[in-house]
């Protein structure tokens, strides 16, 4: 029985450099994928879908002339070239052997989940197209929905027909674009798990497009951000999380607190200090180039890395600035919102003139545990490996 | 001692009030046995009058019946062909001057018959636009069955381009985006997948122009003349048998009418079982 994903060499790899001019629009992205799943995260009209698009080599402006750039797929020592605006080398879609399932699936609705599975087969034999889809059909657990049409099916069986057709060809590559977002909460987290054992059981590289941070987070390896058709990071998903490069990646994944400070100069060995309004806060060193005296930078953490203090002894037993004790600030709530498993809550420095408050979210439990239902002035430590340091853009 | 059950008032009937559904009823009888009344007087002549069916082997009635089915047969092969993808590029293609386009083809919708019989003539005959082109070709379109075809082509064609359109608008770009990324090419995505998607809409088209051409007289009869075997369809047939054979003129006009109805049911019918009812059907022609 030939296997539609043969085990592919380990280096498999693509580099795209995308570009593309649209009127009120351009895209200009350039990134490397390996055997991984790479998820192109950001707001809506950031360019994703054209991105993946222009892989699969199916947008509107391929081909025309304000389409530039180059892709190529580097299996072992060869070198495939799908794209190349200068050269002139645009491989059709239907040469590009790369699986690709749109938002709206796209499945064949005159067809049944069958004929959908083995579309790609044409020219195969019979038996040969009989074995792979009952293969992928068992895969995919739509056993005994073979025969139904894709209208008969509810949204999940319908996702796993898209995903089943498009592994039958045996792509290189496979590009999602908002996979899961028509999907309910469960059956959203089980194609999720289902979609990262498979590309960990076959190695098969994945391009996978969401606006949906938990989304990104759960089943990337390394996140792309993107925004107004621009590349703004890519990286590892902790690190994009943990560090984002800027401070409009920083709201893009969803970290709530993004201080505006100034440096001021170096700290204690391997640290600097900068000055939020009034109050400096210890910064672990920024990786080169550091940023100098006077200039200004943006600071990020985390709603869930704001650490609450205990009550007031421990405050005072060790003063603030002390070894282990820096960049505790008291504060005043401002705003508490219950949430069923979480709080949240505003708190705004005691010190003078601060720019603004601080978002921090903390279980259930150690809301009560630190009495913050009755302390109106807790105080907060921003641990400074917590506090991610960026330059101003 | 039993009780008997509590009596409940009677439910209000959801929908409309019993005044006006009885309007309704009435009023939409009364347009329905308009419509209908003349087919069953039309009928009434016919099927006692064992002596009209007579009628249904002279010339004048098979003639006309053959020119009819060949000269539609040929309208509704060439709007095919060249409507297909005519209509393909209308629904996917954005470009300068879509909206004036689909307006001229529009036109012979809505122009009176005469007006389509003067404006061919005007273009094929001797004295027309192409009438020195064609003469030098030593052909003769006008009073020809060539002109019946072309007649037909001009009245009927646009049904089927509207209602195709329509069809291939209904289809997501992105299905065959995917036809594509597995391999297919235009070509066999345009017919493995939105031949088939758009299909009821096509089938729509296609009996909508025929069943058109094979009414057609007013531009017909002043582009083509009525010559018997060679223009004179069975409308013309009908109108001239009118003034000098009134059963042939009756027999011909049933049987269009039993042509008419079993093509149009028999559409209707397959319309509803298909699977992949698209939401475009016979209405789509109109559209």
């Amino acid at each position: 029985m030939a296997d539609p994903t043969p085990p592919a060499t380990p280096d498999l790899q693509l580099h795209a450099d995308i570009v593309r001019a649209l009127p009120g629009f351009s895209l200009a992205v350039r990134f490397t994928l390996g055997r991984e799943v790479l998820v192109l995260f950001g707001p809506s009209g950031a360019g994703k879908s054209l991105t993946l698009q222009a892989l699969a080599g199916v947008d509107r402006s391929h081909g025309r002339s304000g389409a530039g750039g180059r892709i190529t797929i580097v299996d072992g020592d060869r070198e495939t070239v799908l794209f190349d605006a200068r050269r002139g080398i645009r491989v059709k879609p239907q040469d590009r052997r790369l699986g690709y399932v749109p938002q709206s699936l796209g499945l064949f609705s005159h067809l049944s989940v069958t004929e959908n599975v083995t579309y790609g087969l044409r020219g195969r034999s019979r038996r040969e197209r009989e074995s792979v889809a009952r293969r992928l059909l068992s895969l995919m657990q739509l056993r005994d929905l073979g025969d139904r049409r894709p209208g008969q099916l509810s949204s999940g069986q319908r996702q796993r027909v898209a995903l089943a057709r498009a592994l039958a060809v045996a792509p290189r590559l496979l590009l999602l674009d908002e996979p899961f977002t028509a999907l309910d909460g469960p059956t959203r987290r089980a194609l999720g798990a289902e979609l990262r054992r498979l590309h960990e059981q076959r190695g098969l590289p994945v391009v996978l497009v969401t606006h949906d941070v938990d989304e990104a987070f759960a089943l990337a390896d390394r996140i792309a951000v993107l925004d107004a058709g621009r590349l703004l990071q890519i990286g590892p998903r902790e690190e994009v999380f943990a560090r984002p490069a800027s401070r409009r990646v920083a709201q893009l994944v969803g970290i709530e607190n993004v201080l505006s400070a100034r440096v001021r100069g170096d700290g204690p060995p391997g640290s600097m200090v900068v000055e939020w309004g009034p109050i400096a806060l210890q910064v672990a060193l920024p990786p080169q180039p550091r940023p100098a005296p006077g200039e200004p930078v943006d600071l990020a953490i985390a709603a869930s890395q704001v650490m609450v203090l205990k009550e007031q002894g421990e405050l005072a037993a060790a003063p603030p600035g002390g070894e282990g004790r820096s960049n505790v600030i008291p504060c005043r709530t401002l705003r508490q919102e219950m949430g069923r498993e979480t709080v949240r809550l505003e708190l705004q420095p005691l010190a003078a003139s601060t720019p603004a408050p601080l978002r921090l979210e903390l279980p259930a439990y150690a809301y009560y545990r630190l009495g913050l239902d009755r302390r109106r002035t807790p105080a907060v430590q921003l641990k400074p490996e917590f506090l991610h340091l960026m330059p101003r853009g | 001692m039993r009780l008997a059950p509590p009596r409940l008032p009677a439910l209000p009937r959801a929908g409309i009030a019993p005044i006006g559904r009885g309007l309704l009823w009435t009023s939409g009888a009364a347009l329905v046995l308009f419509l209908i009344l003349p087919i069953i007087a039309l009928f009434a002549e016919v099927i006692p009058g064992d002596g009209a069916w007579r009628t249904i082997n002279d010339p004048v009635v098979t003639e006309a019946l053959r020119l009819s089915l060949v000269t539609t047969a040929i309208t509704v092969g060439i709007t095919l062909a060249l409507g297909t993808p005519l209509a393909y590029v209308l629904a996917r293609r954005r470009f300068r001057g879509a909206v004036l386009l689909d307006t001229l083809l529009d036109l012979p919708l809505v122009l009176p018959p005469a007006v389509a019989g003067i404006a061919l003539l005007f273009t094929f005959g001797r004295n027309g636009l192409l009438g020195g082109l064609i003469d030098d070709a030593g052909v003769n379109v006008a009073f020809t069955a060539t002109a019946v075809v072309l007649a037909q082509l001009f009245v009927a064609s646009p049904f089927y381009i509207k209602a195709a359109k329509a069809g291939f608008e209904s289809v997501d770009p992105e299905v065959e985006r995917v036809s594509h990324t597995l391999g297919e090419g235009e070509l066999r995505t345009f017919f493995r997948v939105t031949v088939p998607l758009a299909a009821p809409a096509l089938l729509g088209g296609i009996v909508m122009t025929w069943a058109r051409a094979l009414a057609e007289f007013g531009a017909t009869i002043m582009f083509a003349g009525s010559l018997l075997g060679v223009t004179e369809t069975v409308p013309l047939a009908i109108y001239d048998a009118l003034q000098t054979d009134l059963d042939a003129a009756l027999v011909l006009s049933a049987l269009l009418v039993i042509v008419s109805f079993a093509v149009l049911f028999v559409l209707k019918v397959l319309l509803r079982r298909s699977p992949m009812r698209a939401g475009v059907g016979l209405e789509g022609a109109n559209g």
